[in-house]
């Protein structure tokens, strides 16, 4: 997996085609848009735009859904700083010191602070990400069935242990995603189980039902049960949105240090966006001369926030590719998308499609500075977008998830489907049981599967997985996942009266 | 009853089901894992879950989220739009549901929230006709225009 210039340039030129170029615009406009509207989510975003890729080269379709990914993270800062409503749950913290800066009648400047800090952490991260992800992919290239189904085990442990209230929850969701991942022909032997004497569950619930179904059908129904208040933006006391030169030479090292703390959590499964920014912000507050500014409306709060929370993405797609193992909802869907178009997210990416994957770093890093013009140029119409009124917006996107999943087999039973899971994850969500173990254990779980009858097969027995050495190091770590997320609700349950 | 004991009944009442229906899958012969080892293995698992949330009652101290019935209206409206997508069609559906949808999740019904239920259903069903029609090739139920 050498180095080799001309792949290299290849992925540029791609990315470079001029219908690249403007799909790398729109999907940004288009993420943006999304973030900013809240309850709308970044997960949202690119799961409904999969469909409209099916027809486009992988290379211009995955440019496009990892652009709409960097918009729709970033989208969620500007209605977290002008009306204390984060956009998308990663803008959590910003809005800690960008509405006080708001209220003091320096919102421009911490939009335009928040947009450089998000195109930073973007960079940042993206950096991490070309310089690791080869060395990470050759080391995935040592695994074999034992190494697959540990790391897949690894995953779904972490991810399990650290969201939702209670590991129990975690794993009922993880269980059933699972458990959903078996209906239908199974891929080992092709064997027809679950299909509950119909045809048209032989080819199980597709990926595509389940995903839009869960992240955004649930998302609407919370929406809709929300009652429809239409939000007003003032944006006439915005003044100047543009950054100073002295703003951003005084954080330099808060954008670095949020960067690398982005990058490292987005590397861990599913603990995405919003516990970075949280935790870069406190970072940021302690090493600050001056913390009590903190909370009262301080660029640097800002700027920790979003460049934290941007640099999770190149963090999320460094394990997406090179293991092909999702660390969060939008990396599953990423995945999704690359499946879809018959790409297998791995070593094997690296080695047989490595334009493709010089196309997606490409795109990060294209898809940021795009998204840092629109933002600093168009901040005052694009903060206007949170006034569309949401008994408008949502039957509309209903219409374009329907279409966008009807049009992937011409079968009404696939919409249906995605009612159904967006049903089931409303009352997931309702009821505390959180739904990114669902859909890793729905992607992971025929890996799982596969990998372990397929060692079982060749060698009579499973201890492969105990007595190799990565494959052992994974289940290892995966037991002090679960064990340290024991310890922790047991003391949290301890403390509280 | 506690959510979570709900939740835990509603799971072995699934288990049960899904376990007997895997003592009829298909089987091949010489296969050290068959086909049922993975479901068995998973709704084991599940079950362990469910028992435990039904001896548990509640894992966690409330106030807990309610299910909103606007939300299962609104979900309701859309599968019933999907049901009768292939007997009526795309065209002749799609601007019934957007502008009937609008108007619920509006709560209100005045002259200006029909005018612009309106507007909104013929062009969003006319430009997402386009787009996927015409722009990605997509053949769309054409129902009673057939």
């Amino acid at each position: 997996m050498s180095f080799d210039i001309n792949v290299v340039l290849e992925g540029l030129n791609l990315v470079l085609q001029p219908w690249t170029l403007v799909m790398i615009v729109l999907g940004v406009l288009g993420g943006i848009m999304i973030g900013v509207i809240p309850g709308l989510t970044a997960t949202m975003a690119v799961a409904l735009l999969i469909p409209f890729t099916f027809n486009m080269p992988a290379e211009v379709a995955m440019a496009l859904l990892v652009v709409v990914y960097v918009g729709g993270i970033s989208g969620g800062c500007m209605t977290a700083i002008l009306i204390r409503m984060p956009g998308t749950p990663a803008s959590v913290a910003t809005l800690l010191d960008g509405f006080p800066m708001t209220q003091q009648g320096k919102g421009g400047t911490a939009i335009g602070n928040a947009v450089v800090a998000s195109f930073f952490g973007t960079v940042i991260s993206g950096i991490f990400l070309v310089i690791s992800a080869p060395f990470l992919a050759e080391f995935a290239l040592k695994f074999f069935y034992a190494e697959y189904a540990s790391v897949c085990i690894f995953a779904l442990c972490a991810v399990v242990s650290i969201t939702g209230s209670t590991l129990t929850r975690g794993a009922v969701t993880a269980l059933f995603g699972l458990l959903a991942a078996t209906f239908g022909i199974s891929e080992v032997d092709g064997l027809i189980r679950f299909d509950l004497g119909t045809e048209k569950l032989l080819g199980g619930f597709g990926l595509m039902p389940v995903l839009i179904g869960l992240f955004a059908v649930s998302q609407m129904m919370q929406e809709a049960a929300k009652g429809l208040t239409t939000t007003k933006a003032d944006v006439s006391k915005l003044g100047r949105v543009l950054p100073t030169l002295n703003d951003i030479r005084a954080n330099i090292i808060n954008y670095f240090r949020s960067g690398i703390i982005g990058t490292f959590i987005g590397i861990l499964p599913a603990v995405g966006g919003a516990p970075a920014a949280l935790i870069s912000y406190s970072q940021a507050k302690s090493a600050s001369k001056t913390p009590e500014k903190f909370g009262k409306g301080i660029v640097d709060g800002v700027i920790a926030a979003e460049t934290a929370n941007n640099a999770t993405i190149g963090g999320a797609l460094i394990i997406a590719l090179t293991l092909g193992i999702p660390g969060d909802p939008v990396t599953a869907i990423l995945i999704g998308g690359l499946m879809i178009h018959g790409l297998q997210p791995g070593p094997q990416l690296f080695m047989n499609n490595p334009e493709v994957v010089y196309g997606i770093y490409f795109s990060v890093f294209f898809g940021s500075l795009a998204m840092m013009c629109i933002m600093l140029f168009a901040a005052k119409p694009l903060s206007r977008v949170v006034e569309v009124p949401k008994n408008i917006l949502l039957p509309l996107l209903f219409v374009v998830a329907a279409t966008g999943i009807y049009s992937m087999n011409s079968r009404v039973f696939d919409v249906f489907t995605m009612c159904c899971f967006g049903v089931l994850g409303y009352v997931f969500d309702r009821y505390r049981y959180p739904l990114a173990p669902f859909i890793l254990g729905y992607l992971l779980g025929p890996l799982v599967e596969g990998n372990i009858r397929q060692l079982v097969e060749m060698q009579g027995h499973a201890w492969d997985m105990l007595t190799r050495p990565i494959s052992a190091t994974f289940l290892v770590f995966a037991a002090l996942f679960l064990g340290f997320s024991l310890y922790r609700h047991r003391t949290k349950k301890e403390e509280s009266p | 009853m506690p959510q979570d004991r709900k939740f835990g009944i509603l799971i072995i009442a699934i288990c049960v089901p899904l376990f007997i229906e895997t003592l009829y899958f298909p089987t091949r012969m010489y296969v050290p894992l068959g086909v049922a080892f993975w479901p068995r293995l998973i709704l084991g698992f599940l079950a362990a879950c469910g028992a435990f949330l039904i001896f548990r009652g509640s894992l966690d101290k409330g106030p807990f989220d309610r299910l909103n019935p606007k939300a299962f209206i609104a979900v309701g409206i859309a599968m019933v739009y999907v049901v009768l997508l292939d007997a009526i069609g795309y065209l002749l559906l799609t601007p019934v549901f957007l502008f009937v949808g609008s108007c619920i999740l509006a709560g209100k019904i005045d002259r200006k929230q029909i005018v612009t239920a309106t507007i909104v259903a013929v062009l969003g069903t006319g430009i997402t006709y386009l787009v996927f029609h015409d722009g990605l090739y997509v053949q769309l139920p054409e129902g009673l225009l057939y």
